[in-house]
């Protein structure tokens, strides 16, 4: 129902941007790519969830996209198509990224349709930032836009004098992408529950995820508060049925109540963003198969160093709310999480040759769970629209079943060649 | 004696006055080095209210390998105040169609900037303090499009020359702190006419001559002197950017809240087509 739904919505928004285009100019870009990604981490005896060796390549991707765009003065369309094949699963598929209209109408703007939806101020840390992401594709080496992927979504914003208001009414739930132990290996404290389903939210009035933000310039500081009534993405919630063997990943009740600011300070830019994970579900925090309530928390610096070349650094923390009650339910499976996750960051960034060539390192650290990710990467541009990128993605710790270091089976070198039109 | 006295009193008028005119002759012959680049940079980049251009950047190699970025500036004059407010919309090419930038520039702190990266609808500030970074991979750095603080330097009169047949200032500017600029020294030939710089060659720190500007084509736009086609050039490596002005237009009545977030993510299309 929600698929045929969705489908139909899209086919709507389709024609109402694509009849004006048949009398009318468009415009069409897009690019063509391969995108390729090979693990080097010795993998031992370990399996995929169904029992495959892994798969040597993470990622075999070749894929067009196509935009088509129409501005009007008033009212806009954008369609995104991609067009794929992917070698690992021998199979070709396509993928609406985006496709909504914008209206904009003076005191306010209205986008409707499918939607990438960013906010927020962290670096690769998103807080108020709840919208779909997969982190399959960030952790394999695709393109750093892959990370996010489009929301069905009204989006309206209204610009009075004291602020402005934007508030965002998603109908339709799109789970984030996980490492569920396939092509990716990730930490399962459950290996005995072999039959596994994911049960999204059902679509009904009650179930539209309400997000919203208010901001404005205070002082010389970008301001912020956000809002989001919805469902937990990631982690997912947990049910088991023992007779069944059965794990169903669910998305309980999620309220986010956050804020941030950013602004110019000491020659550098300071960022600060925090936010409340009010987990509806489980107030007590008793429910082990239910995230407990958190309070997560970022502040990063970025500055030039030289010419052409831009550090940042970042720390992020994140605190599980009923500590105690969480200590008290948790399965003696499961392995016991700290209070709080500490997490710092570094991005240094060199660009050389007219800015054509563009060295970059992300480090992810955790000093208290003691795990990291680290991202090297160079990208050099061949001009007429053509780049490539290579990096690689190196992930482990000291422990198996740490944020990062649950993923150590997975560090891979990627390959991106992208011809752009 | 009454005669006497009233004579010398006339006659001390008089000459008061004699010397106050020529001093002000005098000083209106012999701006000072200092006056010269006020007057200078006042009319480079502050110029009308606000102005919108058509901008096409060729970045040339020195094998002659080209690369363009071709983008819509609006800029906004805070009144009198000497801050301003830069747009930049990027049409070409296709891997930054789209990309936004944005500037609010001040006078004696670091500049307030923003990027959008459509392809995550992201928006975010980055650092402002790297004036001498390569503005989007050309040979003008950021100091080179929004301008430079004249206060910054020291500015002397060195002479007076022909350039092209016309009458020129010649103007020494030296970086107060040696720190704040990549360069050692400037020189910049001034037209005394419209007292837009023609010329401009740029000496490092150990004193080598390393870029050359040169304003190539100026237009009358709505009565007012315009660059309309620029190079800056890498001595040393041989590379070069020429920036021609595809359209421009002063006063055309823009708006400070195109300034914004909102204009950053939903590009006006009113004035970018």
């Amino acid at each position: 129902m929600i698929r045929f739904l969705r489908t139909g919505l899209l086919v709507f928004l389709f024609s109402i941007g694509i009849s004006p285009l048949i009398a009318e100019d468009f415009d069409i870009h897009g690019f063509v790519q391969t995108n390729f990604s090979l693990r080097i981490a010795a993998t031992g005896e370990a399996r995929t969830f169904s029992g495959k060796p892994l798969p040597d390549y993470l990622l075999g991707d070749e894929r067009v996209q196509l935009e088509i765009t129409r501005f009007g003065a008033t009212a806009q369309f954008l369609g995104k198509i991609d067009l794929f094949y992917d070698a690992v699963d021998k199979r070709a598929d396509y993928d609406v990224r985006e496709a909504y209209i914008d209206l904009t109408l003076g005191k306010f703007d209205i986008r409707a349709g499918r939607q990438i939806i960013t906010w927020g101020v962290g670096d690769l840390v998103f807080i108020n930032d709840v919208f779909p992401k997969n982190w399959v594709a960030f952790l394999s080496g695709q393109p750093l836009q892959y990370l996010k992927f489009g929301s069905d979504a009204i989006n309206i914003n209204i610009f009075p004098k004291f602020a402005s208001i934007q508030i965002i009414a998603i109908p339709f739930y799109r789970a984030d992408v996980l490492p569920r132990g396939e092509r990716l290996l990730a930490f399962d404290p459950l290996p005995t529950f072999a039959n596994r389903e994911e049960v999204q939210p059902e679509m009904s009035f009650k179930n539209t995820q309400i997000a919203g933000r208010l901001y404005r310039y205070l002082g010389n500081f970008d301001f912020s508060l956000y809002f989001y009534k919805g469902f937990w993405g990631s982690p997912p919630g947990m049910v088991l049925d023992s007779a069944e063997s059965l794990l169903t990943f669910s998305h309980p009740r999620l309220n986010v109540y956050g804020g941030s600011l950013q602004g110019a300070f000491l020659k550098g830019v300071l960022s600060v963003e925090g936010g409340y994970y009010d987990s509806r579900d489980d107030q007590q925090g008793t429910n082990m198969g239910i995230e407990n309530s958190q309070i997560r928390f970022l502040a990063g610096y970025q500055r030039a160093l030289g010419e052409n070349l831009t550090l940042g650094l970042q720390y992020y923390g994140e605190r599980i709310q009923d500590y105690t009650e969480y200590e008290q339910n948790l399965p003696s499976a499961f392995p016991q999480r700290k209070e709080w996750r500490h997490t710092l960051s570094l991005r240094f960034t060199q660009l050389l040759k007219y800015q054509t060539l563009r060295f970059s390192l992300f480090i992810f650290y955790s000093p208290n769970e003691k795990d990291y990710y680290l991202n090297p990467e160079v990208k050099y541009d061949l001009g007429s629209g053509v780049w490539f990128a290579a990096g690689g993605i190196f992930l482990g710790g000291k422990k198996d079943h740490t944020f990062f270091g649950q993923f150590e089976k997975n560090d891979n070198v990627y390959f991106v060649l992208r011809y752009e039109f | 004696m009454l005669d006497k006295k009233r004579i010398r009193f006339i006659t001390s008028i008089w000459i008061f006055f004699m010397l106050l005119t020529l001093g002000l002759a005098e000083a209106q012959e012999k701006l000072s080095g200092q006056e010269i680049i006020n007057k200078s940079q006042q009319i480079f980049f502050y110029v009308g209210k606000d102005m919108k251009a058509k901008v096409l950047m060729k970045l040339i190699s020195k094998s002659g390998k080209e690369r363009i970025r071709e983008l819509t500036m609006l800029r906004l004059n805070k009144g009198e105040s000497g801050e301003q407010k830069y747009y930049m919309y990027f049409h070409r090419p296709a891997d930054v169609r789209e990309m936004t930038f944005m500037v609010w520039k001040y006078l004696g702190k670091n500049d307030d900037r923003w990027l959008y990266v459509p392809s995550i609808k992201l928006v975010r500030r980055i650092a402002a303090n790297d004036k001498n970074s390569s503005f989007v991979g050309s040979d003008f750095t950021y100091e080179d499009i929004s301008g430079r603080e004249v206060v910054e330097d020291t500015h002397a009169l060195k002479g007076e020359e022909e350039l092209n047949g016309k009458s020129m200032y010649v103007v020494e500017s030296r970086p107060k702190e040696e720190k704040s600029a990549f360069y050692s020294r400037k020189i910049s030939w001034i037209d005394q006419e419209t007292f837009l710089p023609l010329k401009e060659e740029y000496y490092d720190k150990r004193g080598d001559l390393s870029k050359i500007f040169t304003a190539d084509k100026i237009e009358s736009v709505q009565g007012i002197a315009t660059i309309m086609q620029r190079t800056m050039a890498n001595v040393k490596n041989g590379h070069r950017t020429i920036v021609t002005f595809e359209e421009a237009s002063y006063n055309i009545g823009l708006r400070e809240d195109i300034f914004s977030e909102r204009y950053l993510r939903s590009a006006p299309r009113q004035w970018i087509k």
